[in-house]
């Protein structure tokens, strides 16, 4: 099931909320969200839960385990075990497909290329479970006793599908204690519309154009059409992607759970390495804390680490060369930053710090579209305007003027909500002295939403354009 | 972001305890946020509330007049469909789909993203698709999907939601008749609108009114040659074979700027036409409606022309095969006010939405009677009328009961020419203006048809065949149905099961026609 | 060694680190009261620690660290066995 979906909005959630608030203890609604949270997910994915349920019982039992073994040295076994398993799944799932291409490519050989599905979110859930078994071992968090407890936390529906990756350190005491305010419920009704409506009324429109341009033959795309369009996408999976975070937030917050921010304004930043500190944060963190740090590089650990996290980053966004290229492109770019040294980069002035790190996420976004390496070759010809020179594709063309004239407001409203200027507003009022303000804002912000809310109901009408990007992940 | 804490989102109201003095405003300010957030969540809960139940209330469409097509059916449960996904993914789809009023939300919807663009004004333009340059060197690799396909005229309207249709007339006509005849589906070839048709639309604003157009792309039509040639050699010469392609409206309505993103549609019928036997008569009538142009020839709103363009192209044919013809002075005009056909379908534009067109058609002012035929040529019905229902969201859909009935036109005119009219939709609006050149008129569609064209053209006494089909239609895939007919049964003979004598119906009085 | 030794010598690590002589570190000190503490330049930070007092932290401990005052009880602990 997707979120952006009448059928989410108005009857899995309702009834999901219903007995949510029916149920009188905190056992018995958590039983009700694990129940809600399997048929949300067995909706999809109506086969591969079982995997879910394989893997959540695993990663519980090899907690247990290390729980029991503490400084036995079994512990080390359970822990490895766990993630050896947990990789190899995702590997299974995920990468089978790719590395057997691969491999017949190379070798010559013709081995078949095994046709999985990947399951939905298998991304995400796996690296949770891994956070956990780790985070368990590492002694940060508590050995989570009760298996229908550690479901919850790894099949919590808001952030099953595509993100956040909840640390279990962040839901560990919510789960077992939580209340829910009136403020929690109102102010994640309204966080889950502001995500539905960037999804349906922003990235959805911007997908239109993005499609337009990009699912074609691109050979002949003008220099100007590939920078208008690539800067496009860039809206479309920010928007995509945090819209999808914001819902996810909101559910949880309703529910009483609160998870870390996933994506703060990204497009505000200033550098590379201030970028991803404010994309895809919880992926960021994670795999800061997980892997950044593995101890086995000696004295150059940093920079080998360093590309480590980039090249496993690219890959984790999919099982293609350009995700890797991805990666490691964003990898240079912070190496660049590294060895440049921060105090010299801050000297830059602010308009060239700007510029340089759009630059570098627009071209990034590129790399991150093009899963067919010899089209992402044809992308760099024509926005280095090579082809343009060459004169095998245009400088300009109408079609992209005519696009651009068609969806200028779209565009706009876009990059401005990409900036921090909304919370800007929204403080103005809601940490006003005044209870005028207060009230003003509180009062707009409601009818703003509930606007939103009809145009996001009216647009998804039989809506075919709604799989959130972040759900193949 | 280096230490690891986690920094939960807290209430502002975890933050230090602020100054005594401060503090009775700040308790104030925390009874006014749980006030509000109280009253925003009674409007919250009651709009889910209200419209959950109105969603799940209300009767849900079954039928998408401007979409034309039949909304998704709630899915059959099955292991199977249930293991695969199919059911879960059906029953929101369903859901989704069959939403109350799905027509009148789906216009608001369109109707919003106008506000994406800046104003339009006379030239505006916005396409849908994807449009790529026409390149000289690869004109004929790659033929233009065929959108035709999907021809919404193919059926004849359902018997609940449209007015009497076609299937309507053919019980009174017929009341004994059980035979099933028109399928009660009235969008039948909605399988093939879902996929992936209609590619590139241009949506512009030429003298104060939109039009929206397919843009053509051009191909070999080696299909259609090699299928024409191939009938050359297979009927008697003394039967004339005509080639008479009808142009899209993008031949005449693209502005300079966008002429690249086009293929010339002149040169290309130009370049079909040099393949064929010379013994078969080509006829390009691009120059023929270009001088026409600033009329009404084409529907701006639907993918057809308008009767007047099929009328240029009937005059042409006419001069060409020295028939009468008679000056469209001779019909009775006749108007579907506020049409609004496939081409909103197809590009969802607003834009076309706000500005529908009347689609104006024309009734013979000579007597003539019509007997329609299944596609296997077995009589359906008589119904001495070649029009049927208005349908504003489909007008094309007036003539000859759609797209697949295979239809004798008797005429008193007396030449001994009788005329085999082989087409796609396009053909339709062509048949009545022939109504005072032939003593009898075949039209049978090459898509349907399920006889032996062969076989037809010889039993039947044709003596002049004329193709006229969409320029999707001869470069595309349709045009491989031409050989397909050329080929199925050959051999058997056909017998007209209606034989019929001379025209019965009197030059329609007004209302008569309805 | 006791603790104010300790924070002696992180100071001076903090200060070859970072590259800033002004830096005085106490229990307290997070990465966000230090510049330009950010993820790798605490790779560079833990190796220059366990060098000057010739130990090693373990992976948990370089990411779970919330402060300067759990770094140098890990490094008191170590350096006592």
């Amino acid at each position: 099931m997707v979120f952006a979906d009448l059928f989410f909005i108005y009857i899995f959630l309702p009834l999901c909320f219903i007995s949510y608030f029916l149920a009188k203890t905190l056992p018995a609604k958590n039983v009700v969200l694990i129940v809600f949270s399997l048929i949300f997910y067995a909706w999809g994915e109506p086969l591969w839960i079982v995997l879910l349920i394989f893997s959540s019982f695993l990663n519980w039992y090899i907690g247990i385990l290390i729980g029991k073994n503490r400084g036995t040295g079994r512990d080390k076994v359970a822990v490895a075990l766990g993630i050896v398993i947990d990789i190899a799944l995702l590997v299974i799932f995920k990468y089978s497909g790719f590395i057997v291409e691969n491999l017949n490519g190379l070798s010559g050989l013709s081995l078949p290329v095994p046709q999985i599905r990947m399951p939905i979110g298998i991304s995400f859930f796996t690296f949770q479970a891994i956070s956990y078994i780790l985070d368990c071992y590492w002694e940060t968090v508590e050995v989570q006793p009760r298996y229908s407890r550690f479901l919850l936390y790894l099949s919590l529906f808001p952030q099953l599908i595509a993100g956040p990756i909840v640390r279990y350190s962040v839901v560990e005491e919510e789960i077992e204690s939580r209340t829910v305010t009136p403020t929690d419920l109102c102010d994640g009704a309204l966080r889950v519309i502001v995500g539905l409506s960037k999804k349906v009324v922003l990235a959805n429109n911007l997908w239109v154009i993005v499609d337009s341009f990009f699912g074609k033959d691109i050979s002949t795309l003008s220099f100007l059409g590939t920078w208008y369009t690539v800067i496009v996408y860039s809206l479309y999976v920010y928007f995509d992607f945090s819209g999808y975070s914001d819902i996810a937030i909101g559910l949880g917050r309703m529910f009483g759970f609160h998870f870390d921010e996933n994506f703060t304004h990204p497009f505000a930043c200033r550098t590379i390495a201030e970028f991803w500190q404010r994309w895809h944060i919880s992926l960021g963190s994670f795999f800061r804390d997980y892997l950044l740090y593995v101890p086995i590089f000696g004295q150059n650990r940093k920079y080998i680490s360093l590309f480590l996290v980039w090249f496993c980053t690219g890959v984790w966004h999919g099982a293609a060369w350009n995700y890797i290229i991805w990666g490691l492109y964003f990898g240079c770019f912070i190496f660049f930053e590294q060895k440049l040294g921060k105090k010299r980069i801050k000297k830059w002035p602010l308009w060239w710090k700007h510029i340089y790190s759009k630059l570098v996420i627009i071209i990034g976004f590129g790399i991150f579209y093009f899963e067919d390496l010899s089209q992402l070759g044809l992308f760099f010809k024509n926005i280095t305007a090579v082809g343009a020179i060459t004169g095998a594709a245009p400088f300009f063309d109408p079609i992209t003027w005519a696009s651009f004239q068609n969806n200028l407001f779209l565009i706009a409203v876009s990059v401005a909500c990409s900036l921090p200027l909304l919370p800007k507003i929204k403080s103005f009022f809601l940490e006003s002295s005044q209870d005028s303000l207060y009230i003003a804002g509180r009062a707009g912000s409601l009818i703003a939403c509930m606007g939103l809310l009809a145009i996001v109901s009216i647009l998804l009408v039989d809506a075919t354009n709604n799989v959130f990007l972040y759900w193949r992940f | 972001m280096e230490t690891p804490e986690i920094k939960h989102m807290r209430d502002p109201s975890s933050q230090p305890p602020p100054q005594p003095r401060r503090r009775k405003k700040a308790d104030r300010r925390r009874v006014l946020s749980s006030r509000m957030s109280v009253l925003c969540l009674l409007v919250l809960v009651l709009a889910f509330a209200t419209t959950s139940v109105l969603l799940l209330v209300l009767p849900r469409s079954t039928k998408s007049l401007i979409e034309k097509r039949d909304l998704a059916a709630f899915p059959k449960f099955t292991l199977e469909s249930y293991f695969s996904g199919d059911f879960t993914a059906g029953v929101a789809t369903y859901y989704d789909d069959t939403v109350p009023n799905h027509d009148g939300f789906k216009n608001l919807g369109n109707s919003f993203k106008r506000l994406f663009g800046l104003p339009k004004s006379d030239n505006s333009v916005q396409f849908v698709g994807k449009i790529n340059k026409i390149t000289d060197d690869n004109p004929t690799s790659e033929p233009t999907p065929v959108p035709m396909n999907n021809d919404s005229s193919a059926g004849e309207g359902s018997g609940t939601v449209l007015p009497a249709g076609a299937a309507g007339r053919r019980m009174d006509a017929v009341p004994a008749n059980p035979d099933p005849g028109p399928t009660a589906d009235p969008f039948p070839n909605q399988e093939v609108e879902g996929k992936d048709i209609i590619e590139n639309i241009m949506i512009i604003k030429q003298d104060g009114h939109w039009r929206g157009m397919e843009m053509f792309a051009g191909g070999s039509g080696d299909a259609y040659a090699s299928a024409l040639n191939n009938l050359r050699q297979k009927v008697d010469p003394s039967v004339n074979i005509w080639s008479m392609p009808a142009p899209l409206p993008c031949q005449f309505y693209t502005p300079e700027e966008y002429k690249e993103y086009v293929a010339d549609q002149s040169q290309c019928f130009d370049s079909v036409h040099q393949k064929l036997d010379p013994a078969i008569k080509p006829l390009n009538i691009c120059s023929a409606l270009s001088a026409h142009s600033e009329e009404p020839i084409y529907c701006r709103t639907d993918h057809h022309w308008q009767p007047l363009g099929a009328y240029y192209a009937a005059q042409a044919f006419a001069n060409a095969a020295g028939v009468p013809f008679a000056d469209i002075s001779t019909y009775t005009s006749k108007k579907i006010e506020n049409s609004m056909g496939t081409m909103y379908s197809w590009s969802k534009s607003a834009d076309l939405l706000s500005d529908p067109e009347d689609f104006i058609y024309y009734l013979p002012g000579v007597p003539y009677s019509a007997v329609y035929y299944d596609q296997a040529f077995n009589f359906s019905w008589d119904d001495d009328d070649l029009f049927g229902a208005e349908v504003p969201e489909d007008p094309y859909i007036v003539y000859l009961g759609g797209d697949q009935y295979i239809v004798k036109i008797t005429t008193d005119v007396q030449n001994g020419r009788k005329l085999l009219v082989m087409k796609d939709s396009y053909g339709n609006a062509t048949v009545p203006f022939y109504t005072s050149s032939f003593g009898e008129i075949y039209v049978a569609d090459i898509r349907y048809m399920e006889r032996n064209l062969v076989s037809m053209i010889r039993d039947l006494g044709i003596t002049d065949v004329v193709f006229t089909v969409s320029a999707f239609s001869v470069v595309g895939d349709n045009a491989n149905y031409i050989q397909a007919i050329i080929d199925q049964n050959a051999g058997e003979s056909v017998t007209d099961p209606y034989p019929q004598p001379g025209p019965t119906t009197a030059p329609p009085a007004a209302g008569a026609v309805d | 060694m006791d603790a104010r030794d300790v924070f002696a010598r992180l100071d001076r690590v903090f200060q070859d680190v970072f590259d800033d002589s002004s830096i005085r570190v106490n229990p307290e000190t997070t990465a966000d009261d230090i510049e330009d503490w950010d993820s790798l330049e605490h790779i560079t930070l833990i190796s220059a620690v366990e060098r000057e007092f010739r130990m090693k932290f373990k992976m948990g401990e370089i990411s779970s660290m919330k402060n300067v005052g759990e770094m140098a009880r890990i490094v008191m602990e170590r350096m006592k066995r």
